[in-house]
């Protein structure tokens, strides 16, 4: 073990050259739009950042990102967990196929995906406004709350809920804890939430970390149904003043940190130091 | 460290429950897993399943803790059919082969998980989980977590959680062949120990015939889903009912020989009775002996060549080639080992005692 964290602290001018790198790249970007948002000439001003609060739509549009995000990954997980618990229990054959389905959103560009949805909504006046699908179909549209947004959602996470629970099945062994739960005297249910589900915890928070980054930051989607969520938002205020825009931009990043900082805050609690004493 | 059951464990003798296999056939794709197991353990008993990979013996236990269901027949507990009772309330506690412990919950709250679904109450939940620790040797481990304990003490929380809720039957799946040499003994006397005290019918399967043969009652030989031979170590050993018993459990020579009578076989000049395997008389065929039952002499007209001897402790075991091409293997005590080196010319013989015969595999 000492060898070990010798050669990890040990400087190593390849590795600090690629840190370096990626330093600049990420970073000096960041930097020069927070100068550009809070520089005024020759004195350092926020007013651009206070100006955001005050502008109509940010709280609402914030609340509604928000409330889509949580509805999504409350969906997405309802979905998946069990699906890809049972597809290793039984049917492990079916791995690849289900693989590539949920990988799917990611070939289909967002454009195609909306134009689909567009197409089925249109369904509702043109067809169907004799049968009670209409009501459903202009409860989803929605405007205070457009479900139809969780839809397209849920199927966008697919992939990335997908890499994260299967790379969190992979570490555990499944089949034994269930079973062991099992013959404790468990049934299918309690085995999945008492004996699977806790030691999933990591996977879990990896899939809602990235189902809440995808939310936070859609566009394509929401703007052409014509919805006006977080991301719609900067965009639709960011033309009139340059400096404004640059702003929120830099807000709506730090707002993703805090929330993904809250999650995992939240779900990393920790059991007990992993080294026996 | 010893693994005592107090008082209030105990089951009487007469509560013990008994387990009957009838008929249990099950198929995987093309694979037959059990081919009609038939197959009754007795109240109280520690019966072992043992066999090679793929006979079938894991599929016959997962079948009486509920994660398999058989094609055709049934399993019964005390007279009453479970096939179709799910596994959770079978009343079956299972030690799995791999670690199960589950990585999330220490010791204490393992052992505790099975008194957690049934609704016990907390006080009371620990207490029974204590008791439980203290009944394995680990009562000061109960904070650990599962990887912060050996391999050896991860299986005794394992069979403490198994006891928990005070199964009718206890199923040890390989529970000690993940573990080092030395571990293994030790915990299969402990498990004996606590299991003849409990008085817990149990089924144990394993792959290692010492394992089998030191620990159980009777010991079941499983050969492509069937039951070829159950009974006690004992006469498993000395009187194998067929060729593949005797191959499989200890170690056995096959020697040229000819059925000169309906139970009485020819070999090496002498006349042995044939407790198992059978042939038509005057028919040829192969005697299986045990390396103890062979007798060598130095004899320089004689017909065995010596090619090797390997030493086992008070013994050693020679290595004998006969004229026919068989190796037989021998059991000489260790002083008497340097009469028969390398090269040595030796007489072998049978003493009368019983053996089995096979048909001929050489021509």
């Amino acid at each position: 073990m000492a060898r070990l964290t010798f050669s990890r602290t040990r400087f190593r001018p390849g590795r600090g050259l690629v840190l370096a790198a990626a330093a600049v790249y990420f970073l000096v970007p960041l930097a020069a739009s927070v100068v550009f948002s809070v520089d005024s000439g020759d004195h350092v001003t926020f007013g651009a950042y206070s100006q955001i609060v005050g502008t109509e739509g940010f709280t609402d549009s914030l609340l509604l990102s928000l409330e889509l995000a949580v509805t999504t990954i409350v969906l997405v997980l309802l979905l998946m967990v069990p699906a890809m618990v049972a597809l290793r229990l039984g049917a492990p054959k079916l791995r690849s196929v289900v693989a590539v389905v949920c990988s799917l959103p990611l070939v289909v560009p967002p454009i195609a995906f909306v134009a689909g949805i567009s197409t089925v909504l249109k369904w509702g006046p043109e067809y169907l406004s004799r049968t009670p699908l209409f009501q459903t179909i202009v409860a989803i549209q929605n405007e205070n709350y457009p479900f139809v947004l969780v839809l397209a959602y849920v199927v966008m996470a697919l992939p990335f809920v997908y890499q994260a629970l299967d790379a969190g099945l992979r570490a555990v062994d499944v089949r034994t804890l269930v079973e062991a739960a099992r013959s404790c005297g468990a049934s299918w249910p309690q085995a999945l939430v008492r004996a699977v589900l806790p030691n999933l915890r990591g996977a879990l928070l990896n899939a809602s970390f990235l189902t809440l980054a995808l939310v936070l930051g859609e566009f394509t989607v929401s703007h052409l149904l014509g919805y006006q969520p977080f991301a719609v938002w900067i965009v639709d205020i960011s033309g009139a003043q340059a400096q404004m825009s640059v702003a929120v931009s830099v807000l709506s990043l730090l707002v993703t940190w805090v929330l993904l900082l809250a999650l995992a805050a939240v779900g990393g609690r920790r059991t007990p130091s992993r080294t026996a004493p | 460290m010893t693994l005592t059951a107090p008082e209030n464990e105990k089951t009487a003798k007469a509560g013990a429950a008994t387990v009957e296999f009838r008929g249990l056939r099950r198929q995987f794709g093309s694979s037959v897993a059990l081919d009609g197991l038939d197959l009754t353990v007795r109240p109280g008993e520690l019966l072992a399943l043992l066999g090679p990979s793929g006979c079938g013996k894991t599929t016959a236990l997962r079948m009486l803790a509920g994660f398999e269901h058989p094609d055709s027949g049934e399993v019964l507990v005390d007279g009453v059919d479970v096939t179709g009772v799910p596994a959770h309330r079978r009343d079956a506690g299972m030690v799995f082969q791999s670690y199960s412990l589950f990585p999330h919950l220490s010791a204490l709250d393992n052992v505790a998980f099975g008194l957690r679904m049934r609704k016990v109450g907390t006080a009371q939940r620990r207490a029974r989980a204590a008791e439980l620790l203290d009944l394995v040797g680990l009562a000061d481990k109960g904070e650990r977590f599962p990887h912060q304990l050996s391999g050896g003490q991860q299986q005794r929380i394992a069979l403490a959680r198994a006891l928990a809720l005070r199964p009718r039957v206890l199923l040890l799946d390989e529970p000690l062949s993940a573990l080092d040499a030395k571990v293994r003994t030790t915990l299969r006397e402990e498990i004996r120990r606590l299991q003849q005290e409990l008085g817990i019918t149990t089924l144990f399967v394993t792959h290692d015939q010492e394992e089998a043969l030191s620990m159980a009652d009777r010991v079941a030989v499983m050969r492509a889903g069937r039951v070829e031979q159950c009974s006690s170590p004992t006469e498993l050993y000395s009187r194998p009912a067929t060729a593949f018993v005797a191959e499989f459990v200890g170690t056995v020579s096959r020697i040229p020989g000819r059925m000169a009578a309906a139970d009485v076989a020819e070999a090496l000049g002498s006349r042995v009775p044939v407790t198992g395997g059978a042939a038509a008389v005057g028919a040829s065929v192969d005697v299986l002996v045990r390396p103890e039952a062979v007798e060598l002499a130095p004899d320089p007209q004689g017909d065995g060549l010596v090619t090797s001897g390997a030493f086992l402790g008070a013994t050693t075991r020679i290595t004998v080639r006969l004229p026919e091409g068989y190796d037989v293997k021998a059991d000489v005590p260790t002083r008497r080992a340097a009469d028969f080196p390398a090269g040595a010319r030796v007489a072998v013989t049978l003493p009368e005692l019983p053996v089995v015969v096979a048909e001929r595999t050489k021509g």
